[in-house]
């Protein structure tokens, strides 16, 4: 009687559990209330190569890094991306939220910038 | 009494669908629409012209904001300036080849330049958010 009661507990703990984890295993940022996928800190923002007319298309890139170069380079990032420059162009705000581990709570952070 | 308050209540709840439909409809998509628009007519548009900027050996964009809409280039000359929608604007993810040929070279800013488009510095428009 002991073991089975035992058992049902631990079955029950292996639920709850679940339950916790796994909406946090996909958290998502959400931006402006539809979600987006995580940003990514290796990536930068470009203009493809266009040509122009008669003459040969040159591409850009925002920041100077970093460069897609393969995984055995090493690599520059930006680790927290509301700090990022061209986030301070225009007058705007965003809502970060993230799922803060099996706890089931979040955060939720509020950016503006002005 | 209640029926002139129930009255009330719905002519207030007329008035407040009519003011949003026609907010709605001056908007008339707004700010996304503007922006699906920049987004078709810049697809396929390069963002610099034929002239390079002999400092850097290439052209050089200039990051303005994305809020930007139009940009004023002037020269010698009838017209001496022109306004022209600023399409271009950064975007994810990687585009691919950062060099595309075509049948001329590019060409230096001259000696003597008569439009400020031959200094090879041309503006495009910052992302608009970090995804």
């Amino acid at each position: 009687m002991g073991v089975r009661r035992s058992l049902r507990a631990v079955l029950g703990g292996l639920v709850v559990s679940a339950g916790l984890i796994g909406p946090a295993a996909q958290a998502n940022p959400i931006n402006g209330g539809v979600e987006a996928p995580t940003p990514d800190v290796f990536s930068n923002y470009y203009h493809p190569a266009n040509r122009a007319g008669a003459y040969p298309g040159v591409g850009a890139q925002l920041y100077v890094s970093p460069r897609p170069v393969p995984a055995r380079v090493g690599h520059t990032w930006v680790t927290y991306p509301p700090f990022m420059p061209h986030e301070f162009l225009y007058q705007h705000k965003r809502r970060y939220i993230r799922c803060s581990g099996a706890t089931g709570m979040r955060t939720d952070v509020r950016a503006y910038w002005w | 009494m209640l029926t002139s308050k129930f009255i009330l209540c719905g002519r207030i709840l007329m008035a407040a669908i009519v003011v949003v439909s026609v907010m709605e409809a001056v908007q008339a998509g707004g700010h996304h629409a503007t922006e699906k628009r920049y987004f078709l007519r810049g697809r396929n548009k390069s963002w610099h012209s034929g002239w390079y900027n002999p400092a850097a050996g290439r052209p050089v964009p200039l990051v303005v904001p994305p809020t930007a809409e139009f940009v004023s280039e002037y020269s010698w000359g009838v017209p001496s300036s022109r306004v022209m929608p600023l399409y271009p604007q950064y975007r994810k993810p990687f585009p691919g080849p950062g060099y595309v040929p075509g049948e001329r070279r590019l060409m230096p800013t001259p000696d003597q330049p008569s439009d400020t488009v031959q200094f090879g510095i041309h503006a495009i428009r910052g992302p608009w958010g970090t995804y």
